[in-house]
């Protein structure tokens, strides 16, 4: 989650977009497909904000939804609302791509992070404390960058671009994969769900969270969000 | 931003004081919303004034206001000083101050015709002519908004760069990003750089800010008008042309580097000849990548004003989710992925 508003906060206002843009306009004919459409992004939104993996039957929803919301629902609307479907159809793939990489990219984004700063790597226990970890690491590196310490001709500018065009990289894989300008030479393959390391030391965050954590998700749904 | 469209309601008191406003014997027939944003809304009014047709498109603005934007009357201004300096704009016909009217101020300027939807603008060759012609076209008109120049009493609410153009742009993207609390190491990486490398300052000319496709309007024989004068202020004119020509204003046709439309060599051409200066690559350079920054705060502002609650849009939500491309841009402009 690096770009917020994150996944499920954009399913969460795709479904208001939906109930209170869409539906209106719809044929009675189309109102069944819509129901369902709603009920794989309130599943998708439900996993996203409790950081837990959507299986591959859900995520065939999701991606299934997203079609219908780019092809299908929009010939059945008045031209005026045919924008809307299109938003909706974006929320979709940017969350099921957060389902599909959960928070591996994080990870290794502190991981990086960390090594680039000259830090110990932190104590990390739930994909809160990894989210806070990075917020404050980043932070970190943005004064640093600011102060001048990563300049052209600095010790550190070679290592620093490298982890600036790694992050990118990561954060354009999950809001926009098929970015049409993207090197392939740039592009990064996906990779798995939530999971932390195991930690044992104390967690140096600032917030707290008593939630589990859940294996990766099935690998045969990825890629549900290209195109 | 906005493309979403919808027709709402007149509110028949309001369009009875506006008919009385607009003259004795006005009769509005049409009242419809054309383009709603988050800063201003157009609407499209027609009817007849002693019996002659008249069509005007009546700006106002939003409840709320998203960015340090001008106001109804400032933009007027604005216009009648663009329409003075020979810009193809909307006629500005008249400001009204009073909020007893609308509840807001509001301005009125004759309906261009056309379209501005960037989509179609890039795609549909029926638009606007020959498109090396219209490359041309508007590189003279950003050349003749670069003609207007401090001192100009009617345009005295503008301020004037505290260090420089280049600095300043620095300095007030820096405090955005720190009135968000978002660290965006990209962002600073491009500022830093911004900052390193600001020109001296030049002298100033009017830069119109939002000077790219999908702020003009074009229809099948060619440009019909400039748009969307809000963000205009004293600068570096190179900074409007990084702007129009900065990747992110290509809307998917990227051969065409002049805002999807047409080549940089035609655009140049157009702006050289208008201006008689020439334009120079490296200060384009500079301001393109001042461009992504820039691009890349207003859309985490957007996403700010959804998250927080002041107004919630999907569209707005998913803005935020353009900041990684515009990072890329960045990266890229200054040396990346080599």
């Amino acid at each position: 989650m690096r770009i917020r508003p994150a996944g499920a906060e954009l399913l969460s206002a795709a479904r208001v977009t939906l109930s209170e843009r869409i539906v209106p306009h719809l044929p009675q004919a189309r109102l069944e497909r819509i129901a369902s459409i709603e009920r794989a992004m309130a599943a998708g939104e439900e996993k996203l904000a409790r950081d837990l993996p959507a299986s591959q039957a859900e995520l065939r929803a999701l991606n299934e939804a997203r079609l219908a919301m780019r092809d299908l629902i929009p010939d059945a609307l008045p031209p005026e609302y045919h924008y809307d479907a299109r938003l909706v159809a974006k929320a979709i793939a940017v969350a099921a791509s957060q389902l599909v990489r959960g928070n591996a990219d994080e990870l290794r984004e502190v991981e990086r992070l960390a090594a680039l700063l000259g830090l110990p790597p932190p104590a990390l226990g739930t994909p809160d404390d990894v989210r806070c970890s990075l917020a404050g690491l980043n932070e970190r590196l943005a004064s640093r960058i600011r102060s001048g310490a990563a300049d052209a001709g600095s010790q550190s500018y070679d290592a620093t671009l490298a982890h600036l065009e790694a992050t990118t990289r990561e954060a354009l894989s999950e809001s926009n994969p098929t970015y049409h300008r993207m090197s392939s030479g740039a592009a990064v393959p996906h990779t798995s769900a939530f999971r932390a390391r195991s930690a044992k030391r104390p967690s140096l965050c600032c917030r707290s969270s008593s939630r589990r954590f859940a294996g990766g998700a099935d690998s045969k749904a990825r890629g549900c969000v290209d195109g | 931003m906005m493309e979403a469209r919808e027709r709402v309601s007149p509110a028949p008191h309001k369009l009875a004081a506006l008919e009385a406003w607009l003259g004795e014997g006005t009769s509005i027939e049409r009242y419809e919303l054309l383009s709603g944003g988050a800063v201003q809304l157009n609407w499209l009014i027609e009817g007849t004034r002693a019996g002659t047709p008249f069509a005007y498109v009546l700006r106002t603005d939003a409840a709320s206001s998203l960015l340090m934007s001008h106001s109804r009357a400032q933009e007027f201004a604005l216009l009648c000083a663009a329409e003075r300096a020979g810009v193809t704009v909307p006629t500005p016909r008249a400001l009204c101050e009073d909020p007893s009217i609308l509840g807001a101020p509001f301005f009125i300027a004759d309906r261009a015709a056309g379209t501005a939807l960037a989509s179609r603008v890039v795609r549909d060759r029926n638009l606007g002519g020959d498109r090396s012609k219209l490359g041309e076209i508007l590189g003279a008109e950003l050349a003749r908004i670069h003609s207007i120049r401090p001192p100009e009493p009617s345009l005295d609410f503008l301020g004037f760069p505290s260090v420089s153009p280049a600095l300043d742009v620095v300095e007030s993207n820096r405090a955005t990003l720190d009135e968000l609390g978002v660290a965006r190491p990209v962002l600073e990486w491009g500022l830093r750089w911004l900052e390193r490398n600001a020109p001296a300052p030049a002298g100033l000319v009017l830069c119109h800010r939002d000077f790219r496709t999908g702020n003009y309007l074009l229809d099948e024989r060619g440009l019909t008008a400039i748009l969307d004068w809000e963000f205009a202020g004293w600068g570096d004119g190179a900074e409007d042309i990084g702007w129009f020509c900065a990747a992110c204003w290509r809307f998917g046709n990227d051969e065409l580097e002049a805002g999807g439309v047409a080549t940089r060599g035609d655009f140049y051409r157009g702006y050289e000849r208008e201006s008689g200066t020439r334009v120079d690559p490296d200060a384009v350079h500079y301001w393109e990548v001042a461009a992504h920054v820039r691009w890349a705060a207003i859309a985490l502002l957007q996403a700010d004003r959804h998250l927080s609650g002041a107004e919630s849009s999907l569209e707005l939500a998913l803005t935020s989710h353009l900041v990684p491309e515009l990072e890329y841009e960045i990266l890229a402009l200054l040396g990346g992925w080599r």
